[in-house]
């Protein structure tokens, strides 16, 4: 009785494991395909779409964007979300969980939405379009993350420990820098990738706040609008690798455990 | 509690149970009657827990049979056989109030609502825990969490009620009125409970009979008293209690021991190792006072210790350690560490064991 | 203390600045501008509710259909993702840690990448139909896989799917595996151990997986773009436009408010008629 749901617990776990992690698989399987329809069965396998690729000036520059913009988003709201992190995990339980659920709204909001509001907003000031525009709506959706991953890390962290250093003559800041943030530096490298991924995927709020510009995500919209084409598996090959990777990096440096 | 009296309410016979390549029950045989107040006592890794288990029917052995109540459940899972179990953690449903986990047994069986309410106010009346009923568990003391899983088992009328560690969680002054709780119900409801335990203490003042478990066998079993006067081996003579171990050689029905000292003792010839109680020896100044039958020894007080009501001495004698706990107003004038005292023991009180 | 406090207040600063200014503000403004009307190409403050007005009476189609669509995708996947994070959490054994490495790492594997992913798949010269076709199981390809409701249904599934997973797997994780054997015990099976014991104690994981995935399919537009075709109208499609090209921003921002608010009444619904359905009597 037992084993036999069991089984058949396993084999539907094994179906969904399938269809979640497959596909990707098939993605990744087309980029070095030979032929120019994504279909079985396949021919051979070629570097050809990774040269036309190498050789077009746009992906870079939309590969350059990306760049900077993640990196950007990154620095800043690890600084931002770290500080946060810092004060709630130090004031009462309720005013934390109230500004933690308040600062991660933007999260729970569609991003149609949040985007459209912004442009909406960026226009009726007079700002301009651009990276700076993309690099702020970003802030607004990486930041929660960041504040959630260090305050769990922070919640658990003895400030005993700080306070004898005060005690012993450091300021608040210099207790910060030599005492909490080498014991957290783990985390907040983690937070700041996975930041860092978010901001490299974003395609929305990119779309309507960048203007002429283009990120990754942007240039496959393009590509895609066209139709189907391997250049276009191998853009999102590189996309998902550096997504994929940074958060490997990220589980490494934090140590999820679940 | 209506039980047939032909046959003993538990059997266990040749029970086995391996895991991998450790053996953890090992052709064991049990008989439990109805009323008993049982304890399988052991140290952790004797399979005690394994057994429980395996009674409950949450493992099911590898070969013998387990009979409850002249049926065979052997291969029956836990909700076929008419046991309950106290949980070690008690395994409390945590989104529901006192009454609601309670009631849980009762209401699987489709019994109808005011039955239900009526068994719940009653056994909650028994635990002691009135007033509690409509608090979520997860707001109890650990003590009330206690009565609650105690209930949410005894109110299912099992044949055999069975307790993993039930004192285990509990600080020493719970533990005292817990194991109190658990007499006067018993007692009052004249059930039969099954509990394991690795304390000793606990094993002798809650049951009437103790089984002792040792890598998977049962080695003694009896009541507190008998285990503690005749220990069979060497592991239950300091399992149970504390023992003053004295090797030697038994011929002709006379034991000599290494010490010196000898007396009477039918069995047969070969080593033993005799076991002398540390609250049966007597400490005195002098040797004069003792009797010509009793068994003496000279000794150094190393070290008393004063544990109120009584106290414990090591002396050190014939180069070799003797416990001696005597009661605080026996203990002769003027001794302290250094003094020179005699020992002296009936023959009586020497517990021969037979051991390979 | 009280220089104490004041550092660390101002800790949360720019935090609180970036939330205020950059999406409370926004949010506000947009929100105000749904009050607005469209006058050729200006845009006249005031104070009417006809662009609601509008929404409800112009849109009413792409409403049904669009929540229609997000409840199928937030069951969906919630159902899924409840399977799997069971099966991660009591059926993998030593593999749970594996398994759930796995779902971190689909976690982020693209947005735009795994909607492309499913228009390879499904499309008429897309590998489902191909590999059909090898195998002799259809002689044409089927028009039917793409371009419609479908299609974004999975699509959108397979995308939450990890999201969906851990908050579900988090609350398994708190469930006291005593607790399921007291049941048993009791005389349980395994049914009743399941939907006494185990779904009370993970409400708050499924809603949180359900409102997320819904929340997200509500408001999604390019989604239905890429792969829903012409029988999909999703209301985020009409928002987009108000802003592409129609440049009607009150209607717009009242069609996105709609959204939110009637979103919000159905995941209030769901989740009080699912705590009353596994309310213990």
């Amino acid at each position: 009785m037992n084993q036999l749901s069991t089984i058949i617990w396993r084999v539907a776990g094994g179906a969904i494991l399938v269809f979640m992690v497959g596909p990707l698989f098939v993605l990744a399987l087309f980029a070095f395909s030979d032929k120019t329809l994504l279909s079985f069965p396949i021919t051979g396998l070629t570097l050809d779409w990774w040269i036309k690729i190498a050789n077009t000036p746009a992906f870079w520059a939309a590969f350059e964007k990306s760049i900077i913009i993640t990196s950007v988003v990154g620095f800043v709201s690890t600084i931002v979300g770290t500080m946060a992190a810092n004060a709630l995990a130090q004031m009462p339980k309720r005013v934390a969980g109230l500004s933690m659920a308040l600062v991660t709204l933007p999260v729970m909001l569609p991003p149609l939405v949040l985007a459209v509001a912004l442009a909406n907003y960026y226009a009726t000031l007079g700002i301009k379009f651009g990276l700076l525009t993309v690099i702020a709506g970003h802030l607004v959706f990486t930041q929660p993350f960041v504040i959630l991953i260090v305050h769990a890390r922070l919640s658990g962290f003895d400030y005993a420990i700080v306070n004898s250093a005060r005690d012993l003559g450091a300021s608040p800041i210099k207790a910060f820098f030599t005492i909490t943030f080498p014991i957290i530096r783990s985390t907040i490298i983690g937070a700041a990738l996975v930041a860092m991924a978010l901001s490299l995927d974003e395609f929305v709020v990119t779309y309507l706040t960048i203007g002429k510009g283009s990120t990754l995500p942007l240039y496959m919209w393009g590509l895609m609008r066209r139709g189907v084409n391997p250049q276009i598996n191998v853009v999102s090959l590189v996309l998902i690798t550096l997504t994929i990777g940074a958060s490997l990096l990220a589980l490494r440096a934090t140590r999820y455990r679940g | 509690m209506n039980q047939n009296t032909d046959h003993p309410l538990v059997q266990l016979t040749a029970v086995t149970k391996q895991f991998g390549h450790t053996v953890a029950v090992h052709l064991l045989e049990l008989t439990i009657s109805a009323g008993d107040f049982l304890a399988i006592l052991g140290p952790s890794g004797c399979g005690k827990t394994t057994l429980l288990n395996m009674i409950a029917g949450f493992m099911l052995p590898d070969s013998g049979t387990i009979e409850i109540d002249g049926v065979d459940v052997t291969r029956h899972g836990p909700e076929r056989r008419p046991t309950n179990m106290v949980f070690q953690g008690y395994g409390l449903f945590p989104h529901m109030n006192v009454r609601q986990n309670v009631a849980y047994g009762l209401r699987l069986r489709k019994m109808p609502r005011a039955k239900i309410d009526q068994r719940v106010n009653e056994i909650i009346e028994l635990v002691d825990l009135k007033g509690f009923e409509d608090r979520n568990v997860t707001q109890l003391s650990g003590g009330q969490m206690q009565r609650v899983a105690l209930s949410r088992a005894l109110i299912m009328r099992p044949k055999v009620l069975l307790l993993d560690e039930p004192l285990a969680a509990l600080d020493l002054k719970l533990r005292k009125s817990m194991q109190e709780e658990l007499r006067r119900i018993h007692q009052s409801i004249g059930g039969t409970f099954v509990f394991v335990t690795h304390d000793q203490e606990e094993a002798m003042s809650l049951a009437n009979r103790i089984v002792i478990m040792q890598d998977g066998k049962l080695i003694q079993e009896g009541t507190a008293r008998e285990i503690y006067d005749r220990p069979k081996t060497r592991f239950v003579s300091t399992f149970i209690g504390e023992a003053n171990l004295f090797s030697g050689y038994r011929k002709d029905d006379k034991v000599v021991l290494d010490i010196g000292l000898t007396f009477s003792n039918a069995g047969p010839d070969g080593h033993v190792d005799n076991v002398v109680r540390p609250e049966a020896i007597t400490v005195s100044h002098s040797s004069g006072s003792i009797q010509n039958d009793l068994m003496t020894l000279k000794g150094k007080i190393d070290d008393i210790i004063f544990l109120g009501p009584y106290i414990n001495c090591r002396i050190t004698a014939a180069k070799r350690m003797v416990t001696v706990l005597v009661s605080s107003s026996s203990l002769p004038e003027g001794m302290t560490s250094g003094s020179d005292v005699f020992l002296a023991w009936r023959p009586e009180d020497n517990t021969v064991i037979n051991e390979k | 203390m009280k220089s104490y406090r004041a550092t660390t207040i101002s800790l949360l600063i720019p935090s609180f600045s970036i939330f205020g200014f950059i999406f409370v503000a926004p949010l506000l403004y947009f929100f105000v501008v749904s009050f607005w009307r469209k006058k050729r190409f200006q845009l006249i403050p005031d104070a009417t509710i006809t662009n609601y007005v509008q929404v409800l009476e112009e849109y009413t189609r792409p409403l049904w259909f669009t929540f229609g669509v997000a409840t199928i995708i937030g069951l969906v996947t919630t159902i899924l993702a409840f399977v799997f994070a069971y099966v991660i959490r009591f059926k993998s054994g030593r593999y749970s840690l594996h398994l759930l490495f796995l779902v971190l790492i689909t976690l982020f594997g693209g947005y735009l990448t795994k909607i492309y992913v499913w228009k390879t798949i499904l499309g008429q010269t897309g590998i489902l139909n191909t590999a059909l076709m090898m195998l002799n199981i259809i002689d044409e390809p089927i028009m039917m896989f793409l371009f419609n409701p479908m299609a974004v249904v999975i699509s959108l599934a397979h995308y939450m799917l990890p999201l969906a997973v851990l908050p579900i797997y988090g609350a398994l994780r708190s469930i006291d595996e005593t607790s399921l054997r007291g049941a048993l015990d009791l005389g349980a099976s395994r049914f009743r151990v399941f939907w006494d014991i185990v779904l009370p104690q993970c409400q708050m994981g499924i809603m949180a997986a359900f409102t997320l995935t819904f929340l997200f399919a509500a408001g999604d537009w390019v989604t239905p773009k890429l792969v829903g075709g012409p029988y999909t109208s999703m209301i985020g499609t009409f928002i987009q436009y108000q802003y592409g090209s129609r440049f009607n921003q009150p209607l717009g921002s009242a069609m996105a408010f709609t959204v939110i608010a009637i979103s919000l009444l159905i995941l209030v619904t769901i989740a009080l008629v699912g705590k009353r359905i596994l309310k213990p009597r």
